[in-house]
């Protein structure tokens, strides 16, 4: 139903909104693997 | 009784209390103004989703969903932006840098002359914004109860400073966080409830196609890309010349949790902004032809929901506007006591500063009600043109200060200056086609401040100063 664009406003928002604590995680448990 | 006048009043009794509790920790001027450098992630992200989350977001943003359609949400995504490049990027950096203030960083970077000049377009900015919040608490006291302009003003400004005054940065984080739970329960409540009342996202999508079947479009006639573009930039480039949202970032207890706090920070926005939309999307099929926008929160709010759910929401957005605002009063006090007046006369104590700060912040706040009866826009327009202002001139001049250490006085004055022009100018034109002043002066700015900074020599940071720079860049960048 909604317009291409639509969707991608919201792809947008999911990435901004979500990835930089998921960059964090994964950078943790990385970290936490190395000691 | 009025049973909104009841959950506000029993809300900001809770506040008060609070911030007293709080308030009571409170030695010295750092203490006040940065929290002693103490805050966890918690109270980090709370503070700054509350002061990001102003009236601006609820009472305008909600409008601008209503008029727009789908479309409309471009006009928060800057916000996520913001936290975005702070969480991966800038956060850290800055609080690495030790300082206090926003103008006290640019003094060490650039030199006390820039920070002086950055510090009186921040206060007049930060009043503006002040001013702005509130409006918007007065739009909605208006609501229910029908006591005139100048009184709502007063009694508001006495309850912003009131806030202020009794507990600095510390107090502030807290009841803030408190305010940000709120906020985030309000909307879901009143957005379930709307969603339940038009049959769901589906039956929604379908109703405002029929409305206008550019509605359920990401771009519009009146939201074409590029204005979607300058919406990005306003918030997630020129909030990076705000102080009320970089000083978050020097309250934290280490670099990593100013970091890690903003990465919080962008989640709260998102479970926020998709509740803020489907209630602005529901409110054009409950009730349409509402004209002004922001009229469109207080109209929804009045008509579609039960009064204790109304009243739930109206605490809520008193929260996030008693929040942005007491951060706002602080912050003009605060540059304007330790960045203007600690400037003048450095002999001054600990005591005294403490003292002078509490004095401006009256005197501030008084002028926030003289400038309410001065601005005519709508309330996202103004806090737009105010952040815009403040950040064409020094949002890129901090990101790129802390990663590029050859940017110097000279180059960061002339971007500040030609960023800030454009956007006057912008502005004087009337935003040609739809594109806000951000757009043109970010990219003026980041022209400029590239080839200012080749076109220097390449050793004129070494002014800035050098424990500064040893904080920011590695011993081998910084003899290089």
């Amino acid at each position: 139903m909604l317009h291409w664009s639509a969707w991608l406003l919201i792809v947008i928002y999911l990435f901004l909104g979500l990835s930089p604590s998921i960059y964090l995680k994964i950078k943790e448990k990385k970290g936490d693997g190395r000691k | 009784m009025n049973v909104y006048l009841i959950v506000i009043f029993l809300f900001m009794v809770a506040l008060a209390v609070i911030g007293i509790v709080i308030a009571r920790g409170i030695r010295s001027s750092e203490d006040w103004m940065v929290a002693g450098k103490s805050l966890g992630w918690l109270p980090m992200a709370g503070t700054y989703f509350a002061t990001i989350v102003s009236a601006t977001s609820i009472v305008s943003y909600m409008g601008y969903y209503y008029l727009n359609g789908w479309a409309g949400w471009w006009n928060a995504a800057g916000t996520l932006l913001t936290s975005f490049l702070a969480c991966l990027f800038f956060a850290k950096k800055l609080r690495q840098t030790e300082c206090d203030t926003l103008p006290e960083y640019i003094a060490k970077r650039y030199g006390k002359w820039f920070s002086i000049i950055a510090s009186v377009l921040i206060v007049v900015c930060v009043i503006a914004l002040l001013t702005n919040q509130l409006i918007a608490s007065i739009t909605i006291l208006q609501s229910f109860i029908s006591w005139n302009k100048l009184t709502c003003a007063i009694l508001m400004m006495i309850i912003f400073g009131v806030f202020t005054c009794i507990g600095g940065m510390k107090s502030v984080a807290w009841t803030d966080t408190l305010c940000a739970f709120l906020i985030i329960i309000g909307v879901w409540v009143v957005a379930i409830e709307f969603l339940m009342k038009v049959g769901g996202i589906g039956a929604m999508n379908a109703g405002i196609a029929q409305v206008n079947p550019e509605f359920i479009r990401g771009f519009t006639t009146k939201i074409p890309p590029l204005t979607a573009l300058s919406w990005i930039l306003t918030w997630g480039i020129c909030n990076f010349g705000a102080p009320q949202f970089i000083a978050r970032f020097f309250s934290a207890e280490t670099p990593e949790t100013a970091s890690k706090s903003q990465g919080i920070t962008g989640i709260a926005l998102l479970v926020f902004y998709v509740p803020l939309l489907l209630i602005g999307l529901c409110g054009m099929l409950l009730h349409p032809g509402i004209e002004k926008q922001d009229q469109v929160f207080t109209t929804l709010i009045m008509n579609h929901t039960s009064p204790l759910f109304g009243a739930v929401m109206f605490a809520a957005v008193m929260g996030a506007i008693i929040s942005t605002a007491d951060s706002l009063l602080l912050l003009a006090a605060t540059t304007f006591t330790h960045d203007v007046i600690k400037q003048a006369k450095p002999s001054m104590t600990n005591a005294q500063e403490l003292k002078t700060s509490r004095i401006t912040t009256v005197l501030f706040a008084v002028l926030g009600i003289v400038f309410m009866f001065f601005m005519t826009d709508t309330i996202q327009g103004i806090n737009a043109k105010a952040v815009t202002l403040m950040g064409s001139a020094l949002a890129l001049v901090v990101m790129f200060g802390v990663f590029w250490k050859r940017v110097n006085l000279i180059s960061a004055s002339i971007t500040a200056v030609c960023g800030f022009a454009t956007a006057l100018i912008w502005y004087r034109l009337g935003t040609p086609g739809g594109v806000m002043a951000a757009l043109p002066a970010c990219v003026v700015g980041l022209i400029v401040l590239v080839i200012s900074t080749y076109l220097t020599p390449k050793d004129a940071y070494r002014k800035a100063d050098p424990e500064l720079l040893a904080k920011l860049f590695t011993e081998t960048e910084v003899k290089s």
